[in-house]
C-alpha cells in the first residue's frame, strides 16, 4: 500500500489517499506537473498561500533499490514564475518511502512556525519551532535529532527560506544526518518559508510491502551487478562530479569569471586544482572520503566528504557545479575556498549555482575584483542575515543584475545558467533553453557530445533524448546517474515496478512517463504567460566569443524551437539509447 | 562505517536480513551471520529486519568487538544469500541475554 498525504497547514488537517494500481508510479516531475496544472497553479503569485509545496518520491523509495530514493519538491517558482521541480538525494525520500507514504502535499500556511513530525506510528503532528528560527540548517538538525534521535530524516527551511530569499532551497538529511543535501533550484525554500514550515522529522522505519520482494530483490542485485560493469559509474564513484571540470576546463566550456572563459588553466600549464583528479587526490591524502553515497542503497556512491590540511571536514559533498558557479565563475582558483564558501550555502539552504553566478555577477559589474573571496564570505554574511543588502542579494541573479543595471546576467527565465557554457556544450545549452524548469543543466545533460561538426537540428535532437530520458529519471526517484544502465534497460526498470506493485507497465510505458512530463511543463509555463522568447539565451552568449575555442552563440529560440516542437509531436524518429 | 551483526543472533539466526541485503554480504556460521564490512554498502535496509534487533551500525559504542567478528569470520565463513532453515530452537534462544560464550565458530552451509 502507498499513500498520498494532502497537509492543510491553515487547518492542521490531513487528507489521507490510498494510491492504487499504477497511480503508485506517477511521481516526481510529472506528478507535480500533473498536480499543479489540475490545480490551476499557473497563474497564481508563487509567493501566496496558495502555491502549493510538493514533495513526491519515486516508486522503489524506501529499498534499497541503487540511486532510486531521489526526491521530488515542487510548486509555481517564485524565481522563474514558471514550473519548479528541484531534486535532491539523501534520506528523506528513502524515509517516506519505508512509512508507504509515497509523497505530500503542503496546502496553504500556517499562522505560526511549525515543525511537521510524521512518525512511523501514531498521528502527524505540528509542533513549535519558534525555537529553530533564525537557526542555521546544522544547528537546526542538532537540536532536532536531539528531540528526535537519529532514526529520522530531516526536511528543512534555512534563515534565507524564512524571510522568502529566492535562491532558497529545502535542505535534506544526507545519510549521515548532515542536512546537506538540497532541493536547491528555483526558490522551493522560500514557499516553504511562506507556509511558514520551518521543517519536516519523518521516521525511519524499515522496507516497505512489496507485492514480490523477492524477485524486486533479486532486480536490484541485478541493476548493482550492471552498474559495477559500467565505467562511467566507475568513473563517478572514483573521481566523483568533479571530474567534469577536468572536461568542461579541457575543453574550454567552464564558466571562469562571469562566463567570460571556459578555462581557467590550459592543459599542461601546471595543475588544474579545481578538477577532480586533483581534488580526489588531495582529499585522499587528508584522510577525506573520497566516495559517498548520499542516498541509502547507493552503488554510484558520487558524494565525498571533503577535509582540510588537518583532516577536519569541511563540506560534504563538494560538488562540480558548486566548483563552477561559486568557485571558477568567481575567479577562486583553490577547492578549499569553494569548500568553505559551499558550507556556509549549506548552512543558509542555498542555491550554490544561483548564489555564484549572482557573486560572480557583482565582480563583473565591479562590486569587487574577481577572486576577492572576503567578498563572497561578506556576500552569504550579510544573506544569512537578511539585512537589506542581503535581501536584495537573495532575490538571485536576474533580479540583483536588473537591479544594478549590469550587462551581462548570465539566466534563462530568470534562473542561473549551470556549468556548462552553452557557446561550447551545445547540447545542454538546448536543454536549458527550451526547459520550463529555467536554466538547468539537469533537464538534459551531454557535455561530452562533440557539437562543433554537428548541425543545430542534430543537437536538438541529441537534447530532446536527455530531456526525455532525464524527466523519466526524474519522474520515478531515479539519480540521472544509473544512466548508463537505465537508459537502456528501462525492461529491468518496469519489471521492478510490476514485481512492486502487481502491474503490467512496459518500458516504453515508463519512456512515456518523461515524454508526458515535459509536455505538461510546457502547458504549464504556456498557461504562466511563457513565450518562445523567453528561451533565448543572454544576448552577451552570442556577441562575446569565448576564450580559448572563440565560439559564440550559435543557438536561436525560434530555430531550436522549430526543430524541437517536431520532435515532441514524433515527427522525428529519435534513438533513446 | 559498515552494519555489523552482534550477540543477539547467535543460536537464533532468523535470517531475514539476508533477505534484503542488495549486496549479498552476508557469511554463515553454524549458529551466527556475520556481515563482511568492505562488502557492506551501509543501507541499513536490514538492521531493522532483524528480530533480535542484532545488526547495528559499528559507530555505535562498545562494539570494537563485534566488528572484530565480523571480519574474521567474513574472510572464513561461506556467503549465504537466500534465507535457509531456521534453528529449530531458535525461538528459546530470542532475547536471551550473554550469548557470547556460545558462539561457535564452525561454518555454516553458505550457499554463495
Amino acid at each position: 500500500m502507498r499513500k498520498f498525504l494532502d497537509i492543510d497547514l491553515s487547518t492542521q488537517t490531513i487528507k489521507t489517499r490510498e494510491l492504487q494500481g499504477r497511480e503508485i508510479i506517477n511521481s516526481g516531475r510529472r506528478l507535480i506537473a500533473e498536480m499543479l496544472l489540475k490545480d490551476g497553479i499557473a497563474n497564481i503569485d508563487p509567493l501566496s498561500p496558495e502555491n502549493p509545496l510538493i514533495f513526491s518520491a519515486g516508486p522503489f523509495a524506501g529499498t534499497n533499490f541503487s540511486n532510486a530514493n531521489r526526491l521530488s519538491v515542487g510548486c509555481k517558482s517564485p524565481l522563474t514564475g514558471g514550473i519548479k521541480e528541484a531534486n535532491t538525494g539523501g534520506t528523506f525520500g528513502f524515509a517516506i518511502g519505508q512509512l508507504e507514504i509515497a509523497g505530500f502535499t503542503l496546502h496553504g500556511a500556517s499562522d505560526k512556525w511549525v515543525t511537521i513530525r510524521i512518525p512511523k506510528d501514531g498521528e502527524i503532528t505540528f509542533e513549535d519551532a519558534s525555537d529553530l528560527l533564525g537557526l542555521g540548517n546544522f544547528e537546526a538538525a542538532e537540536k532536532l535529532h536531539g528531540i528526535y534521535g537519529d532514526k529520522v530524516s530531516l526536511a528543512l527551511c534555512g534563515p534565507v527560506g524564512e524571510y522568502g530569499g529566492l535562491l532558497s532551497g529545502v535542505a535534506f538529511s544526507d545519510t549521515d544526518n548532515r542536512p546537506s543535501r538540497i532541493a536547491a533550484r528555483g526558490g522551493v525554500g522560500a514557499v516553504m518559508g511562506l507556509k511558514k514550515v520551518k521543517a519536516i522529522v519523518v521516521d525511519k522505519d524499515k522496507m516497505p510491502t512489496l507485492h514480490d520482494r523477492k524477485k524486486v530483490m533479486r532486480a536490484i542485485k541485478d541493476y548493482g551487478k550492471k552498474l559495477g560493469e559500467s565505467p562511467a559509474v566507475k568513473s563517478l564513484e572514483t573521481t566523483g562530479t568533479a571530474m567534469v571540470a577536468d572536461l568542461t576546463n579541457h575543453m574550454g566550456a567552464l564558466p571562469v569569471r562571469n562566463f567570460s572563459s571556459g578555462q581557467l588553466v590550459e592543459p599542461g600549464d601546471g595543475p588544474f586544482k579545481m578538477g577532480g583528479d586533483y581534488i580526489r587526490e588531495r582529499n585522499s591524502e587528508r584522510g577525506g572520503e573520497i566516495s559517498h553515497a548520499c542516498m541509502p542503497g547507493c552503488l554510484i556512491k558520487c558524494s565525498n566528504v571533503y577535509v582540510d590540511a588537518s583532516g577536519r571536514e569541511i563540506v560534504s559533498p563538494l560538488e562540480y557545479e558548486t566548483i563552477g558557479l561559486l568557485g571558477t565563475n568567481c575567479g577562486l582558483t583553490e577547492p578549499d575556498d569553494v569548500a568553505i564558501l559551499n558550507e556556509t550555502a549549506n548552512d543558509l539552504g542555498i542555491d550554490t549555482i544561483e548564489v555564484g553566478a549572482m557573486i560572480a555577477m557583482l565582480m563583473d559589474g565591479g562590486q569587487a575584483e574577481f577572486g576577492d573571496i572576503e567578498f563572497m564570505k561578506q556576500c552569504l554574511e550579510d544573506i544569512r542575515i537578511g539585512n537589506e543588502r542581503g535581501k536584495l542579494l537573495a532575490q538571485g541573479t536576474a533580479r540583483v543584475g536588473k537591479h544594478f543595471n549590469i550587462a551581462r546576467i548570465p539566466v534563462i527565465k530568470q534562473q542561473a545558467i549551470s556549468a556548462y557554457d552553452p557557446r561550447v556544450v551545445e547540447v545542454t545549452g538546448i536543454s536549458m533553453m527550451v526547459t520550463a524548469q529555467g536554466a538547468d543543466h539537469t533537464t538534459g545533460n551531454a557535455p561530452t557530445f562533440k557539437c562543433d561538426d554537428k548541425t543545430v537540428e542534430v543537437i536538438a535532437a541529441e537534447s530532446y533524448k536527455m530531456q526525455v530520458n532525464s524527466a523519466v529519471a526524474d519522474s520515478i526517484g531515479l539519480c540521472v546517474f544509473g544512466r548508463s544502465v537505465t537508459d537502456g534497460n528501462l525492461k529491468l526498470i518496469a519489471d521492478a515496478m510490476n514485481d512492486a506493485f502487481d502491474l503490467d507497465v512496459t518500458p516504453d510505458e515508463v519512456r512515456e512517463l518523461g515524454r508526458e512530463a515535459l509536455r505538461l511543463e510546457d502547458e504549464f509555463n504556456r498557461a504562466a504567460g511563457f513565450k518562445e522568447a523567453d528561451d533565448e539565451l543572454p544576448a552577451f552568449f552570442h556577441s562575446e566569443p569565448l576564450p580559448p575555442t572563440n565560439r559564440s552563440a550559435r543557438l536561436q529560440a525560434d530555430e531550436v524551437n522549430s526543430y524541437m516542437r517536431r520532435l515532441r509531436a514524433g515527427e522525428v524518429e529519435v534513438q533513446y539509447v | 562505517m559498515t552494519f555489523i551483526v552482534t550477540e543477539g543472533c547467535i543460536k537464533c539466526k532468523f535470517q531475514d536480513c539476508i533477505e534484503v541485503c542488495p549486496v549479498d554480504c552476508f557469511y554463515e556460521g553454524e549458529n551466527f551471520l556475520v556481515i563482511h564490512p568492505d562488502e557492506c554498502i551501509d543501507c541499513g535496509v536490514c538492521e531493522p529486519e532483524c528480530p533480535e534487533e542484532a545488526i547495528k551500525a559499528d559507530t555505535e559504542p562498545g562494539l570494537e568487538k563485534w566488528l572484530e567478528i565480523n571480519t574474521k569470520f567474513a574472510d572464513i565463513w561461506p556467503n549465504i544469500t537466500a534465507k535457509g532453515e531456521v534453528p529449530a530452537d531458535a525461538q528459546e534462544w530470542s532475547g536471551k541475554p550473554d550469548k557470547e560464550a556460545l558462539l561457535s565458530e564452525k561454518p555454516g552451509k553458505g550457499d554463495g
